[in-house]
């Protein structure tokens, strides 16, 4: 008996990217795709991550090509720039193409005027 | 690349109090020159304080918070607002000076309204402080609306001396900065910095 075939739609979300997937990581890749650089500080209170929790995601998506990690000096500061690699927006937009398609399906789509920083929700 | 969430955290970049305290300090200043009829010595304050914009950044913000850079696009399109802004404010200036003096030269029919010229330097620093909402600070429409305010109350109220009114919509918006910048230093220590 041959396998009943499934909606593209879901067989791409179960095959969606676990390494960008991950929430903090996908958190991490959005707020770096918006800025042409940051501070390992600023992204750790933008994120809320702790330290080493940062450094281990970023550790993973420095490891699948993902963010280049640039260690230097700010006067005698030590000062870690971080940057989204174009093969890290080019996967982020996609897997975000992916989700949005999947979810249209439930009918859930994200609000027209939504503004960004402001809490939603009751 | 600009999308929402760089406008949301362009914004969030100026919510450390420090752009408020030195708007806040040259209009204090400024007031200060005025009412010393110091009006040229006035003039030059934003030059003084220009500087202080990186250095604060640098020994204030920096070292707690770090910063993100972001693209030259953004940047380049606030430099084009505030131009645009400078343009618009000039313009207006030069409108209020004409309906001053044609205020002046006509004479009885529009009696009362040349008091309103005690106002109008507070009210044209309140439209300046609306230059804050491209940087999306929206307390700078609140700045703008008490600067404006105090423009229009103390000519009504028969206050003499533009300076003061400017002096005390600059001491508004200083008091503002350092609450923001005292809330800001005390949720980001200084020795909060961390490296990977």
């Amino acid at each position: 008996m041959s396998k009943p075939a499934i909606l593209p739609e879901i067989r791409d979300v179960l095959a969606l990217d676990k390494t960008i997937h991950e929430p903090a990581r996908f958190a991490i890749l959005a707020v770096l795709l918006s800025v042409d650089g940051a501070d390992f500080t600023w992204l750790m209170h933008q994120t809320g991550l702790t330290q080493g929790n940062l450094s281990a995601h970023l550790g993973k998506l420095e490891s699948a090509g993902l963010v280049t990690i640039e260690k230097g000096f700010q006067g005698r500061r030590p000062k870690t720039t971080l940057r989204i690699t174009p093969e890290g927006a080019d996967r982020l937009k996609a897997q975000s193409e992916t989700l949005m398609r999947f979810l249209a399906l439930i009918d859930i789509r994200p609000p027209r005027r939504a503004r960004p920083g402001k809490e939603t929700g009751s | 690349m600009t999308t929402p969430l760089t406008r949301a955290l362009y914004r969030r970049s100026f919510d450390d109090g420090w752009l408020d305290v030195l708007v806040g300090l040259g209009l204090t200043l400024i007031g200060v020159a005025w009412l010393a009829d110091q009006i040229v010595l006035g003039a030059l304050v934003p030059a003084v304080l220009a500087p202080f914009w990186t250095i604060g950044r640098r020994k204030l913000v920096e070292p707690r918070l770090a910063s993100p850079q972001f693209g030259t696009d953004r940047q380049a399109q606030t430099r084009r607002s505030l131009t645009g802004w400078a343009i618009f404010g000039a313009g207006i200036a030069l409108t209020e000076l004409a309906f001053l003096v044609f205020v002046n030269r006509s004479g009885a029919g529009l009696t009362g309204l040349g008091d309103l010229a005690v106002g109008i330097p507070a009210i044209l620093v309140g439209i300046g402080l609306l230059a804050g909402l491209i940087v999306g600070a929206k307390r700078f429409l609140a700045y703008g609306v008490v600067a404006t305010g105090l423009g229009l109350a103390g000519a009504w109220a028969g206050v003499e001396r533009p300076g003061l009114l400017i002096l005390l919509s600059g001491a508004f918006v200083l008091a503002c900065g350092v609450a923001l910048l005292a809330r800001f230093m005390a949720r980001y220590p200084a020795d909060g910095t961390h490296d990977e």
